[in-house]
């Protein structure tokens, strides 16, 4: 239900949103006309340089999620809320290493479920599957409904039209452009969101100064300013190990390694983390300013559009439209095309048909592009409501893959059962703790278990890894022996 | 909180909070149309809300409605604490994991 009016008329909204989606499609159309093989279309020709690379991270993180959610952080949990919501930056910066390290030991390499089956074998890939999978699609349903709902209380748009404009839009561009217009869109949807988001947070603090936020806050809300709130103090440290859960284990974030030239992933993640880190504490302290500023929140998701709306005008309205289609789609373009990676490398490659043509591959991702897309657009269909709890469910899974990859990346001992052991128990009993404490501990659990599981059973069984065993190259060059110089 | 209701045009709601059932100490949360307010940042204890509907055009009230009761009770600080201690031992170990595998497989 909603409980307030739109802040843009519908016919404004339509036009944007066609706009917009016209725009899209023809630049993955353009894109498109680089895609000339399966590895092309997949990973970009494995040549993607630091602008592009930094950008499609970095607009890739911020998802409706950033934009919707940091601000309902901070409203919930004060300004440890904003710093948690900043802390999933560490993940970007983790990961800045493991990118390094991944196009090292897997030059070839396609999919992180790649990198498991490999490392681990079949069992443990098969439970990695499951939770990456399960994430992946989680996800792209919270995106898509993200849309509609979003679309609906911006501009009147009907959720249902809203809902699969937004994914028609980012499957017939994947579809046609792959990870190019992926990547491409990402950079322009990036500087966009940038723009968006200083344009907002400049005219907030022309509107109102921090010494009246901070009054108003300290006389409303008093907790959401005190250093120990309880719940502030867990999620701090819940958020920073599910977001570096997420971005460990999701083919999202290892496509991208896999298609950035070599040594360049090490420098982009690190940027597109430096550049992440603001954006949730400038949409925290919009969402703080609210008090001051005298809008009444109906729904704490909707921080964003009421405050661009209440300083400045339509146009605020307008650029907050086109900031949040951009989140929207930098994001479900990018699960689209790394889950169908995932599924088309992993399941239809790997265990269906191994001897499939490069042609057969790529036909074979296409289809998958667009199951995933009607497979979201259906069950987004009853509009069943934000989907954040149940991503928020999937917490303790992806917390619980953290240790396996990290040892698995650097430990040769690091082995196939503490691998699955963590992965399970980490799931299990952070389940239990969604459930008895909060979401806020979820993860956390997850991580701490599934560590402590690994490191048990690799001290009990170590195991001696090649590492040359992750490079599937089809032809391993030697070093030519060396010519005698002597008679 | 919100109200499951259309409120007809000319109309605004006046929300008010306190600590005690009588409402001998009130505070204004709201005063509009919005059929919502987010309610938050709230230190332990029990508040009480009520809602009166007012005619703008001539100032017209109606009845305070039947009060709303919420109980606020936040987790004990040594449980918050001590989970976020377990989190920042797993996060610098996993920071320690990646730092001496980066140099280890550098070196070799």
């Amino acid at each position: 239900m909603n409980f307030q009016s739109a802040i843009i008329s519908e016919q404004t909204g339509f036009i944007l949103l066609i706009s917009l989606s016209l725009f899209w499609i023809g630049l993955g159309i353009y894109w498109g006309k680089k895609v000339t093989s399966a590895e092309g279309f997949m990973l970009a020709g494995r040549n993607v340089g630091l602008a592009l690379g930094t950008a499609t991270a970095m607009a890739t993180w911020i998802t409706s999620n950033t934009t919707m959610l940091a601000p309902q952080f901070a409203l919930e949990l004060g300004v440890w809320g904003m710093i948690a919501y900043s802390t999933a930056s560490f993940g970007l910066f983790l990961f800045a290493p493991l990118a390094n390290r991944i196009r090292q030991l897997m030059p070839n390499g396609f999919t992180s479920g790649d990198f498991i089956r490999l490392r681990y074998g079949k069992p443990t890939w098969i439970v990695f599957l499951v939770i990456s999978i399960f994430y992946g699609i989680t996800w792209l349903i919270s995106m898509g409904m993200a849309g509609g709902i979003l679309m609906q209380a911006l501009a009147n748009i009907p959720y249902h039209i809203g809902m699969t404009s937004i994914l028609i839009v980012c499957v017939l561009y994947t579809l046609v452009g792959g990870m190019y217009a992926v990547i491409g869109t990402d950079f322009i949807q990036s500087i966009i969101i940038l723009i968006g988001l200083v344009v907002v947070g400049f005219s907030v603090l022309n509107y109102v100064d921090f010494e009246t936020v901070y009054n108003n806050v300290k006389e409303d809300k008093p907790m959401l300013i005190n250093m120990l709130l309880p719940v502030s103090i867990m999620a701090v440290f819940n958020n920073l190990l599910f977001g570096i859960g997420e971005i460990f284990h999701s083919n999202v974030w290892w496509s991208r390694a896999f298609s950035m030239r070599k040594k360049i992933g090490q420098k982009a993640y690190l940027l597109s983390g430096l550049f992440w880190f603001p954006v949730p504490i400038a949409a925290g302290f919009i969402a703080l300013s609210t008090g001051a500023l005298g809008i009444n929140i109906t729904s704490p998701d909707m921080v964003g559009p009421l405050v661009a709306a209440h300083v400045l005008g339509k146009v605020g309205a307008i650029v907050v439209f086109a900031v949040f289609f951009c989140s929207l789609a930098s994001s479900i373009d990018s699960l689209l095309a790394a889950t169908s990676d995932l599924i088309s490398e992993d399941i239809f490659k790997k265990m269906i048909n191994p001897g499939a043509s490069e042609k057969q591959h790529q036909l074979i991702s296409k289809l998958i592009i667009i199951g995933l897309g009607v497979f979201a657009w259906v069950v987004c269909l009853p509009r069943i409501g934000t989907l954040a709890t149940v991503l928020f469910f999937a917490g303790p899974l992806v917390g619980s893959t953290i240790w396996p990859i990290a040892t698995g990346l650097f430990w040769k001992k690091a082995n196939a059962s503490g691998a699955m052991l963590g992965m399970i128990s980490g799931s299990v009993l952070g389940l239990g703790a969604y459930f008895i404490w909060g979401w806020y501990t979820a993860s956390l659990i997850g991580a701490a278990v599934s560590m402590i599981v690994v490191v048990l059973v690799t001290v009990i069984k170590p195991g001696d890894f090649n590492w040359k065993e992750l490079d599937e190259s089809d032809v391993v060059l030697e070093p030519a022996p060396e010519k005698s110089t002597t008679p | 909180m919100a109200q499951g209701f259309e409120l007809p045009e000319g109309y605004t709601f006046l929300l008010e909070q306190s600590s005690d059932k009588n409402f001998s100490q009130i505070k204004n949360i709201y005063k509009g149309p919005d059929l919502a307010t987010y309610i938050s940042g709230l230190p332990d204890g029990t508040f009480y809300y009520r809602v009166k509907i007012i005619e703008q055009h001539n100032q017209k009230e109606s009845q305070w409605s039947s009060h709303l009761q919420a109980r606020v009770e936040h987790f004990s600080l040594e449980f918050a604490l001590t989970l976020c201690a377990m989190g920042a031992l797993v996060f610098l170990l996993t920071v320690a994991v990646i730092v001496v595998g980066v140099r280890t497989t550098n070196f070799s």
